[in-house]
């Protein structure tokens, strides 16, 4: 911590929280919120004597709660920075800190958050974790018995900087207990809350008996677990040692605690599985080890971000192995609890390799970007002819679009993304995007539909989210039924509707769409772009005779590789309902009025020829005829 | 020692087919249920989660023909706190149902019905929690009469019936009337002359307890050692057994108040008995009042899993009462 | 169709060991491919992945004058960058390189269905070999780097990340929530297995 304080490449900027991000790797700009302290940073030496005068106290979140800090104060006594703080809320403004402070003049009333802009090339993004509130668990009566604390409680109490100066005492009575039981996954490998083990509780637990051991040798310790799990270097041998030192460990889940109203002893029951019998015991203190869960605001920053996160909510690496400290997003990486539970060893270490992967970007001159962009074709923009029509740089998330009348609409390379959502919002298909054009997508329609289209599915994916949750399915081994096909494009605001038609007009017998939940989109707004244009299609597709039902949008992250194949899986069993003949008698009625949809292709660079040759197929049979 | 062709893999798919089943083999064995059920407390070899893990291995025939699979009476204390969420009554009636289909029966005894005093009347059947009582049409005493008869399969035994029966027909061995008239009365109990009879210090107190309500076997134990000439403890398997006519005849010799205790609602061991409990007590304080018999003198209250030396506090509450509201005749 | 350019593909199929081999006959799908519009050569390798089969393809680009390339294995999000690089090598333009995942999006997910994987797989490399009829090259766009970094939280993670990036010589930006840094593991008593003092 005052390594970091200290360096003089480290800045600091706590109370602090990230509001925005804009740019991509190597060119990031992000915006910070600064909380008002309503202490000047600068001016603040650390003496303290604010503290001392201000009468009022409020609960120390660092504490657990279970100590008071006064209105104006630091958390610990070796916070970094070593700058006071006014918890605004609470204080009276009785300005005795005013007086206090005297000279140093440190105290200022009229700061607000102030937003400051930072350029990096690169982002390590380590918010950690929270724990899991067992008020939730009526049976263990946390919240209801005084003398049943969490691990985190027991931390602050045992630490010697700590509220009681590292003397555990029960809450209810202020006396060292003479036995105490420690339960194990409370809230964690419980699919009623957190389905994961949080991996390094069984440790702290161990450290905390051990520690409670050599304090108060008479004291009871009994550990209740499910499976002590120790994997780490060295971690078994200190498993080793707890028994060693006459831990009692029973294994088994307690089912309830029930508390003597009296002497506020708490009696555990537990059925001891090696015995097969059911233990109560009585003693007068529980520490509950609850599970890591991830950061409330995770939501929040993986919207700014465009992050994905796992099932178990935190952040999602880009590959589990090969990756691991990438995210998703090029340039911005993930390091210790806030993508999945993770001890103070593997955390440290995580930190380090994410710090490594930032330092291949920001150890070069220049980086190199995909030079997937949108493009337009001059001649057929109608904003050159001096028509109004701008929606492309309506759609576009980045401003990159600039459309003057009288001048085609132009993209700024740079500030491209590459989503593709002007190239299918154009209603005159003067925009393609490069290595995703429409020859290309409609070139791929017609080979995956080129026999027996109607028991097929056709789905089209965006890279980011529903291609890597098919993936994920195949990494799971989640089997679907085979007559799904897929297409790939960055991002779901690249499905054009014409694609849609396209797939009913070779006769496919349903077609999915897929990409990102809104949150989880890489182009800020590119899958709101999708979900409005989506929304459209059902009637678009009634209007042409065709079924909507054979039509379906599926927002799937990456991680959900069951719900991917779940989705195929229940698409295919609607399509086998369907019968062929009538699914082929609607193409066939349908064909006319798609093909009159899609007669701007005659128009477009490299199109012309998708539709010609089902024209050309046409004139052949009725020349054999 | 157990071979490995004794496990029949075969079994955990039926088991899995049956409806309920579903869930048998995402049990891992933690134990919670276990430590919750209130059958091992009157039976320790009743052990849910040693079930689920036999038949997860495939262990047939010791799984269908053990007297355990029969005893849980689905009160579900243990669903709601399995951290796989599994619906373990559930799992157990399907394995019941698969034990049934294979001609097991679970041991008695169970309530037998005296065809000759039953009148059809079927408030048994609907008083039932486990819609274990039908009524049938036989031959009686060379007539033909409809009477009530026990599904031997579904009955859990916990004696509504007997208690709901207007005619006394119904009788099982354990909790009968006589048996219970005689636990309240052992050594003379209620021949003495009450608190308000001007017999005694303190008023004296009959409680029925539910032996669900209580939930360990420590307390069990201390309350035991509450009993005393001012207090008589009758067990009950349910308050759902619980009989007004008992009750009256206890309040007119000499006991000044009576207590039932039952399961908190939505615990309760026989899923309806606290609400049918509760009921009886209520009827009969309205009749109380028409007999010019104060209402104080009557209590029900429930316990609940997580309560704890709850029983002192209510006798305590109800001595108080009396002795505040009601006037002493003598 | 590309402009005024003979149209010469190659299509790689990838058995990947087992893990596309042990469902699907690779051989059988590039035998399919090979009777693909302006495909001049398809083969299947055990690992295409591996240098040999990276050399083959090396090889065939050059000899067989190769202006297109396929690769039928896995995921894009596995080996794009991988069979980018290797066709870059051979003097190709990568985005002239198109993957059809048939390992992920095939037989790994009909494991028990292998001849509508093998219908999947070939489906899927048509239609990668129908792209690449269209694509061009593209070069890549190359931006400008600033050599500053943002470390978001600073608990221990961070703090790590944070040091060893300024050792670096890179200036680094730690943003801390709360008022002061340290996250969780400030608020411990010793730590373990070492049993050391946590700050």
């Amino acid at each position: 911590m005052v390594d970091a304080a200290r360096h003089p490449n480290i800045e600091i900027l706590a109370y602090s929280e990230v509001t925005k991000v804009d740019g991509y790797i190597g060119n990031f700009r992000v915006e910070v919120m600064k909380k008002p302290r309503y202490v000047i940073e600068d001016r603040c030496n650390g003496c303290g004597e604010c503290a001392r005068v201000c009468p009022i106290e409020v609960p120390n979140s660092f504490e657990m709660d279970i100590a008071p800090r006064k209105a104006i104060d630091v958390p610990h006594d070796q916070a970094v920075p070593l700058v006071y703080a006014i918890d605004i809320d609470h204080c009276i403004r009785c300005y005795k800190c005013v007086e206090a402070c005297g000279k140093l003049d440190a105290i200022d009333f009229s700061q607000e958050p102030e937003f400051v802009e930072l350029d990096v090339g690169s982002i390590i993004v380590a918010t950690g974790f929270e724990t899991f509130d067992p008020a939730v668990i009526p049976e263990y009566g946390y919240g209801v018995y005084p003398n049943v604390i969490t691990a985190m409680e027991l931390e602050r109490l045992s630490n010697s900087s700590g509220p009681t100066v590292g003397r555990v005492v029960r809450p209810s009575d202020g006396k060292t207990p003479k036995s105490i039981a420690m339960i194990q996954c409370v809230g964690s490998r419980d699919s009623r809350f957190m389905e994961y083990c949080s991996g390094f509780c069984c440790m702290y637990t161990i450290k905390n008996a051990l520690l409670l051991h050599q304090t108060y040798p008479d004291m009871d310790i009994t550990i209740l677990y499910m499976d002590i799990r120790t994997p780490g270097k060295g971690y078994e041998e200190f498993y080793n040692r707890a028994r060693a030192a006459g831990i009692r460990f029973i294994r088994g889940r307690p089912s309830q605690i029930t508390e003597d109203p009296e002497t506020h002893n708490l009696f555990v029951e537990v059925e001891d599985q090696e015995l097969g019998e059911v233990i109560e015991l009585e003693v007068e203190m529980v520490s509950l080890s609850t599970a890591a869960i991830p950061q409330a605001d995770t939501e929040r920053l993986s919207s700014v971000l465009a992050l994905s996160r796992s099932p178990s909510g935190f952040y999602m690496e880009y590959h589990p192995k090969l990756r691991p400290v990438d995210s998703p997003s090029d340039g911005v990486f993930l390091a210790g609890a806030a993508q999945g539970p993770k001890d103070i060893p593997a955390s440290v270490a995580q930190g380090s390799a994410a710090a490594s992967r930032a330092a291949r970007v920001l150890t070069s001159d220049t980086w190199e970007i995909e030079p997937i962009v949108a493009k337009v074709w001059p001649e057929l923009c109608i904003s050159a002819q001096g028509k109004k029509c701008g929606i492309c740089a309506q759609a576009c998330p980045y401003n990159a679009i600039i459309v003057e009348p009288g001048q085609p609409a132009q993209i700024i390379q740079a500030k491209c993304h590459g989503c593709g959502g002007c190239a299918a919002e154009c209603p005159h298909d003067a925009i393609t995007q490069d290595h995703f054009t429409d020859a290309q997508i409609v070139a791929q329609i017609r080979e995956l539909l080129r026999e027996n289209p109607e028991e097929k599915i056709l789905v089209f994916m965006c890279h980011w989210c529903s291609y890597g949750g098919a993936d994920s399915a195949g990494t799971s081994h989640f089997e679907y039924p085979s007559n799904s096909r897929g297409i790939r494009v960055m991002c779901s605001a690249r499905m054009d509707q014409e694609f849609i038609l396209e797939a009913f007009r070779r006769g496919a017998g349903m077609v999915l769409v897929s990409g990102c939940h809104p949150q989880d989109c890489h182009y800020i707004t590119g899958q709101q772009v999708a979900a409005k244009r989506f929304s459209r299609v059902p009637r678009t597709l009634e209007r042409l005779g065709i079924n909507p039902e054979r039509f379906r949008v599926e927002w799937i992250s990456a991680a959900e590789g069951e719900k991917y194949a779940r989705v195929i899986t229940e698409m295919s069993e609607k399509l086998a309902s369907f019968d062929k003949e009538e699914l082929r008698a609607e193409t066939e009625r349908a064909r006319p009025a798609i093909e009159k949809r899609l007669r701007r292709w005659m128009m477009t660079p490299h199109m012309a020829p998708f539709l010609k040759d089902e024209e050309e197929q046409e004139v052949e049979k009725e020349v054999m005829a | 020692m157990i071979r490995s062709d004794e496990l029949d893999r075969s079994f955990v798919q039926e088991v899995m087919a049956e409806p309920g089943g579903e869930h048998l083999i995402t049990c891992w064995s933690c134990g919670t249920c276990a430590a919750t059920c209130l059958v091992r407390r009157f039976d320790p070899s009743f052990n849910p989660r040693l079930i689920l893990h036999k038949a997860g291995l495939g262990l047939r025939e010791e799984v269908l023909s053990s007297e355990e699979i029969w005893q849980c009476s689905a009160c579900d204390l243990c669903y709601p706190r399995c951290p796989k969420q599994i619906h373990i009554s559930e799992v157990m009636k399907a394995i019941r149902n698969i034990a049934i289909r294979e001609g097991y029966e679970p041991p008695g005894p169970f309530p037998e019905v005296d065809e000759q005093i039953c009148s059809g009347c079927a408030v048994c059947t609907r008083a039932c929690p486990y819609e274990a009582i039908e009524r049938v049409t036989k031959v009686v005493d060379g007539e033909e009469r409809t009477v009530a008869q026990v599904t031997k399969t579904l009955c859990m035994k916990c004696g509504i019936c007997v208690a709901a029966c207007p005619s006394g027909a119904m009788n099982l061995e354990s909790i009968s009337d006589r048996e219970l008239i005689s636990r309240m009365g052992a050594g003379g109990w209620l021949e003495k002359p009450g608190y308000l009879q001007g017999g005694a210090e303190e008023p004296r107190i009959l409680a029925f307890v539910c032996q669900w309500s209580i939930h360990s076997d420590r307390e069990w134990e201390k309350i035991r050692g509450l009993e005393s000439d001012q207090l008589r403890i009758v067990n009950l398997s349910c308050s759902g057994r619980v009989d007004p006519a008992m009750i009256l005849m206890a309040l007119t010799k000499g006991a000044d108040g009576v207590l039932v205790v039952g399961c908190k609602e939505g615990e309760c061991h026989y899923q309806r008995g606290t609400y049918l409990g509760r009921s009886k007590v209520a009827l009969l304080e309205q009749m109380l009042e028409q007999l010019g018999i104060a209402k104080s003198r009557v209590r029900f209250a429930e316990s609940g899993s997580l309560d704890r030396f709850l029983f002192p506090r209510l006798v305590r509450e109800m001595v108080e009462e009396i002795k505040a509201s009601v006037p002493v005749v003598a | 169709m590309a402009d005024n350019e003979e149209l010469r593909i190659g299509v790689y199929v990838c058995s990947c060991g087992s893990n596309i081999g042990g469902v699907i006959d690779p051989a059988e799908v590039a035998e399919f491919a090979s009777h693909l519009p302006g495909v001049v050569l398809a083969k299947d390798y055990l690992y295409m992945c591996g240098d040999p089969g990276q050399n083959m393809i090396k090889r065939d680009i050059i000899e067989h004058k190769l202006n297109r390339v396929v690769v039928a294995a896995c995921s894009v999000r596995m080996h794009e960058p991988t069979f980018r690089a290797c066709v870059a090598e051979a003097g190709l333009n990568p985005f002239l390189m198109e993957m059809a995942n048939i390992r992920e999006q095939d037989t790994w997910v009909h494991a028990h269905d292998p001849e509508g994987a093998l219908q999947k797989a070939k489906d899927l490399v048509a239609a990668a070999v129908a792209k690449v009829r269209y694509v061009s090259p593209l070069q890549m766009i190359t931006v400008p780097v600033t050599k500053k970094a943002l470390v978001i939280g600073g608990g221990v993670a961070g703090i790590s990340a944070a040091l060893d990036l300024a050792d670096m010589g890179i200036h680094t930006y730690l943003v801390e929530k709360d008022l002061s840094i340290g996250g969780t593991m400030a608020q411990l008593n010793k730590t373990f297995p070492t049993m050391d003092c946590s700050i």
